[in-house]
């Protein structure tokens, strides 16, 4: 679940900067689908992953910039986007910190 | 009858054992990198330290043999350094993951401190019970290293328990906290040759990252006392 509110925000975020670029990118991923600005289908690691790709190679460094905004936004309200596996510059430190702590 | 010294580095490696086993179940279940790296720095103290510092020493204790009892303490402090090495490349998948491969400074400060000390062979003797490691540069070498790594992990895990909340930030200000008495206190007091203060460092250490460990346990007994 975590995982489509994340998407979603991400797609959101990117928007914002590359304009439709961003739905484009994500529609291209197999799995993923858009209706309407919204993201629907089942929306797992791999699909997070290819977009991460994806979108380092139209903006560079700026993507995980936009993943580590889009991670801390649902993170407030849904904690258990911290068990995302995504590396280590794409997470905000406070969520990284979090992952450990809890994991411990 | 071997020395108490020695059966204390004995007890060490054990207890630091059983702490990378209850790490290790933590990461069989929940497999992140993070974990895998902590129940690494307690393998490599407790496996690649403590263990053969006692075991080396022992053999050259029974020996008779000076250049077994020095390799005893020089070589296994290779492997401190490599340990400290896993704390930090936990810290810095947490706060600098940039900065990861700084691990093989850790490695290299280690083979700096063993080299030399294969070089001088300081003297180890034992003296009413205790441990002596005769006067060379390598009794500061090993405690300005591990004070040096000490600053910046507890640092990185005090700044990582300031960004939390709740339990999370108690648990990392207990790390940043262990993580100092292990490298500095323990780590100076046991150099200087008081065992007995660093056996106490090293018990308090060790029972503050167990207690990070078995937090949800030692929290519902706390609770369950109080009412």
């Amino acid at each position: 679940m975590e995982n489509k509110k994340l998407l979603q925000s991400i797609l959101e975020k990117a928007d914002d900067m590359i304009g439709d670029v961003a739905y484009g990118q994500a529609s291209k991923i197999e799995g993923v689908e858009i209706e309407e600005g919204k993201v629907t289908g089942d929306i797992g690691q791999r699909h997070l992953e290819a977009l991460l790709d994806s979108f380092e190679d139209i903006m560079g460094e700026a993507a995980y910039g936009v993943f580590r905004e889009s991670i801390r936004e649902v993170y407030k309200e849904d904690s258990t986007v911290k068990n995302v596996d995504l590396p280590n510059k794409a997470v905000p430190k406070e969520v990284r910190a979090e992952k450990f702590a809890s994991a411990l | 009858m071997l020395p108490l010294s020695f059966l204390g580095h004995y007890f060490w490696a054990a207890l630091i054992f059983l702490s990378f086993y209850a790490v290790y179940r933590k990461y069989q279940k929940n497999q992140i990198e993070m974990l895998k790296n902590f129940y690494m720095f307690f393998l490599v103290w407790s496996v690649g330290f403590f263990l053969p510092l006692a075991s080396i020493i022992t053999a050259g204790y029974y020996l008779e043999s000076n250049t077994l009892m020095s390799l005893g303490y020089v070589l296994p402090h290779f492997f401190a350094f490599v340990s400290i090495g896993y704390l930090w490349k936990v810290q810095s998948a947490i706060n600098f993951p940039e900065y990861s491969k700084l691990f093989w400074l850790f490695v290299a400060y280690g083979g700096i401190v063993a080299g030399y000390g294969l070089y001088v062979m300081p003297e180890v003797s034992v003296v009413q019970g205790s441990m002596s490691y005769g006067s060379s540069l390598l009794s500061m070498m090993i405690p300005l290293g591990m004070t040096l790594s000490a600053v910046l992990i507890s640092g990185s895990s005090f700044y990582s328990a300031y960004i939390t909340e709740g339990d999370s930030r108690k648990k990392l200000g207990l790390i940043g906290i262990g993580t100092l008495i292990a490298l500095v206190l323990a780590s100076v007091m046991n150099n200087m040759g008081y065992e007995v203060l660093g056996g106490v460092m090293n018990l308090l250490w060790i029972s503050i990252f167990l207690s990070v460990v078995y937090w949800e346990k030692i929290r519902g007994k706390i609770v369950s006392w109080r009412s």
